[in-house]
């Protein structure tokens, strides 16, 4: 009975087994176990089949799910900045801008932003006023699926330093300024991206900055 | 020129060298990023989950104490941010780890192993099947094949039931993929 008790104990390590992590004692006895027991040969070979699509499909998973390597990096110090302790009493000249920002993101979200004067070939933010131009770059057309959050598309646009140019409009469809950078070989590679994202629901390519 | 060790870095780090984060961040951002997301299962939220826990890493650095592995360590607080976060946003699930270690109990024999192998749409489907804590156990075995007292570690969970959830969960998995590929047939 002991033994019974043992060879369950045994097989139950055969997932660590498969992955080298066990301690050299336990190997030595679950390589006893194979050597003598037909049943826990036949559980390793279906854990190995398992093991392996579990890895592959883990595999797959990640690269569908690109990780936001210098993008988190820029958030880690903005998150290290503001976590600092303060050198000096901070004054307020910061809430203006604050305000401004929440405005802006507000502004986003409903949609209430006005339209700017239409431009060739550059492109300029949103947001107007000293304007910004844009060049190098491509100029996107995007709708969101209709489930996306704003924490989403906010997630989607740090991901590719997308700022946006234009929109919505009242179907839901924005312009996006997408810069040109070693990420994307060109501007399919870039629009193939876009399309794979779960939150885009259409992408277009409608033009390349000069 | 010898590779700094995890530890080496995080020494640094307690000293507040950035530079060391940097290292640090470059070496294990990935693997947090991916773990994270098998359990708050969106990429935003997963990389909430990244900036916090690297940033409790700095912060905490000098508190590591070398008893485990830097990496069982880091998961650990991976493990910790990315139920925190699911606990705020749907409260009225999780996570009760005590309840639920139950299987259908009928020792699977199904041992189509090769062509598992060619069936990624449905090893995908049947791991979203799995409870977050299976398939949290799954993934660290299998994937950062990291060893069960790790495990045990990084889950905050006994030896024992690392090896139950992983014997649970491998029998769903067989009992899933089996159904999915006998309708193919």
């Amino acid at each position: 009975m002991n033994q019974e008790i043992n060879d369950e104990a045994l097989l139950a390590l055969l997932p660590w087994y498969l992955s080298g992590r066990l301690d050299a004692a336990e190997r030595a006895q679950v390589e006893a176990l194979l050597k003598r027991s037909e049943p826990a040969r036949a559980e390793l070979e279906t854990l190995q089949g398992l093991a392996t699509a579990v890895r592959a499909e883990e595999l797959e998973r990640n690269q569908h799910n690109p990780v936001p390597t210098e993008l988190g990096w820029a958030r880690l110090q903005r998150s290290l900045a503001q976590s600092a302790p303060a050198a000096k009493p901070a004054r307020d000249w910061w809430r203006p801008s604050l305000a401004a920002a929440a405005a802006l993101i507000l502004a986003l979200q409903v949609g209430i932003l006005s339209r700017p004067a239409s431009v060739e070939s550059d492109w300029q933010l949103q947001s107007g006023g000293a304007v910004q131009q844009l060049t190098g770059g491509y100029r996107v057309q995007l709708r969101f699926v209709d489930h996306a959050q704003w924490k989403q598309v906010r997630a989607f646009l740090l991901d590719v330093d997308g700022l946006l140019v234009d929109g919505p409009s009242t179907l839901g469809v924005m312009q996006v300024y997408v810069p040109a950078n070693s990420r994307f070989a060109d501007g399919q590679a870039m629009l193939s991206y876009l399309q794979q994202q779960p939150v885009v629901q259409h992408a277009a390519l409608l033009g390349q900055g000069r | 020129m010898t590779e700094e060790t995890d530890a080496q870095l995080l020494q640094r780090m307690a000293a507040g060298e950035q530079s060391a984060l940097r290292l640090f961040y470059d070496r294990f951002h990935s693997a947090v990023y991916q773990f994270s997301l098998r359990t708050v299962n969106n990429s935003a939220d997963a990389a909430d989950v990244l900036n916090a826990v690297m940033l409790e890493a700095w912060q905490r650095a000098g508190t590591f104490a070398g008893q485990s592995q830097v990496r069982t360590w880091l998961f650990s607080i991976t493990r910790n941010k990315s139920v925190d976060l699911l606990r705020r946003k749907r409260p009225s699930e999780l996570l009760d780890e005590s309840t639920q270690e139950t299987a259908d109990g009928d020792f699977c024999e199904y041992s189509a192993a090769l062509e598992l192998q060619q069936q990624g749409a449905q090893v995908r489907q049947c791991m979203d099947k799995l409870k977050d804590s299976h398939r949290q156990v799954v993934y660290l075995t299998f994937f950062e094949e990291l060893a069960y007292p790790d495990i045990a570690e990084v889950m905050g969970i006994p030896l024992g039931t690392v090896k139950t959830r992983m014997l649970h969960a491998k029998q769903q998995l067989l009992q899933c993929l089996r159904r999915l590929l006998s309708k193919d047939e």
